[in-house]
């Protein structure tokens, strides 16, 4: 239906919801209102809706459960524990972890530091030249070590050569002490002949063992002297 | 000469920023502070509840709304930055869990939903909301204006029941409802001129057994 206005009734219809809440602009609420002065379906349409606003905002409060109020603060309150705890465990790691390793590692570096440097600077163990398994110097000569023949026979057994070889060494060491008491450089060709002797007749094994305990570590051999 | 100067008042932007006793609040809230939560629960925990229960219809489903709401405010309010009122902020927090309940009940229970068009009589979700017990005629007459009300929102979808809610029964601005449901005015424009169109229909069929003319 058009009637003398510039806007049809479906126009007016479409502008009645904003029109009540007076969200439309002025050129449209004039057209609306005049065309409204001249349709009387329109007019019913918009009370109608005036009506409809008016029921639905008179609508009574819904009466609010008694413990809502204390069940919210409630919850809200442990949310908020939890969340404050929460915080500070993520202080804790935020600001503390980082530091925990360099910490630790600080500490342990600090323990070896200290460690080597007291360990430096304590006396050096004093070596006994008569310890077993060092050997001993005898005027001079070397006299192999007591505990050689356990060495040799943990190492393989001592063969009869060897066992031949180290009564050569104890006849040539008494010759050269006698040898170097009457001539005085005897002990240096009987040392020589003793160890070529003694290495062509055992095995690599037992020439190794014998090796290191024939010539035993500097420090033994400075303590001695 | 009225119709003009509403007209104009609505044209001026709310701006949404916030008055110096809401910020100050607002930093109280962000501080932590106990009274502060006290004082938020207590100033909005009736209209939390009435809206979520004129949204989802059942009072028990609306006290938990209520509750998740609370929580969500309390997760969201360090990053609010005071882009609008704080009233306008809880909204927002409050439709965005009702709707997601609505859209999750509608999920799980598409099936046994029951049809109130199907139901006049009143023996439906909501016959708790009609008193059965003899009352006065004006109880009564109250009571079932809401129930019937109450069952025309229901057929709504939830937007546009969302939109009902906030502009005839909370009185929210367009921009504010467009703020709170993250839509255009325009769309709440439209959306608010079907939904009252809809609700008319529903309300007339209910109503004018009473002799209320709309």
């Amino acid at each position: 239906m058009r009637i003398e206005s510039n806007i049809s009734c479906e126009a007016a219809l479409e502008l009645m919801s904003p029109f009540i809440d007076s969200m439309v602009s002025v050129g449209a609420a004039d057209s609306l209102q005049s065309h409204l002065s001249n349709c009387k379906s329109c007019k019913r349409q918009l009370q109608s809706f005036i009506s409809l606003r008016n029921v639905i905002a008179g609508v009574e409060p819904v009466p609010v459960p008694e413990d809502l109020q204390l069940e919210t603060r409630v919850r809200l309150s442990h949310a908020r524990l939890h969340n404050r705890r929460d915080r500070w465990q993520a202080g804790f790691d935020n600001i503390l972890r980082p530091f925990a390793m360099p910490a630790v590692m600080g500490v342990i570096l600090t323990l070896l530091g200290f460690g080597i440097l007291f360990g430096g600077l304590t006396a050096p163990r004093q070596v006994i030249a008569s310890e077993d398994g060092q050997g001993v110097f005898v005027a001079g000569i070397y006299q192999p070590p007591t505990t050689m023949d356990s060495t040799l026979r943990r190492l393989g057994g001592v063969s009869p050569e060897l066992d031949n070889a180290l009564s050569v060494q104890f006849e040539l060491n008494t010759v050269a002490v006698q040898a170097r008491d009457s001539l005085g450089t005897a002990s240096s060709f009987a040392d020589h002949s003793f160890l070529r002797n003694r290495q062509r007749l055992m095995t690599p094994a037992t020439a190794f063992a014998t090796r290191s305990a024939t010539f035993p570590p500097r420090s033994c051999r400075r303590s001695v002297s | 000469v009225g119709v003009r100067r509403e007209i104009a008042l609505n044209e001026v932007e709310r701006g949404g920023v916030l008055d110096a006793q809401e910020a100050v609040f607002v930093a109280r809230l962000q501080a932590n502070e106990d009274a502060a939560y006290d004082e938020l629960v207590r100033v909005y925990h009736a209209s939390m509840f009435h809206v979520a229960y004129r949204m989802l219809g059942d009072s028990n489903d609306a006290a938990d709304a209520v509750q998740e709401i609370f929580l969500k405010v309390f997760r969201n309010v360090q990053r609010f930055r005071g882009d609008s009122s704080l009233k306008t902020r809880i909204y927002r927090i409050a439709f965005s869990e009702i709707l997601n309940r609505l859209r999750w009940w509608k999920r799980r229970f598409r099936s046994s939903t029951v049809s109130l068009d199907d139901d006049h009589e009143g023996n439906g979700h909501y016959i708790h909301l009609a008193s059965t017990s003899p009352s006065p005629l004006q109880v009564l007459e109250s009571k079932e204006r809401e129930s019937a009300i109450q069952q025309a929102l229901t057929k709504l979808s939830g937007e546009h029941r969302s939109i009902v809610i906030l502009r005839d029964i909370e009185g929210f601005s367009y921009s504010e409802i467009a703020d709170i449901l993250g839509i255009s005015s325009g769309t709440v424009k439209s959306r608010l001129a079907r939904a009252r169109a809809d609700m008319k229909k529903s309300l007339a069929r209910h109503l004018s057994i009473q002799g209320m003319d709309l």
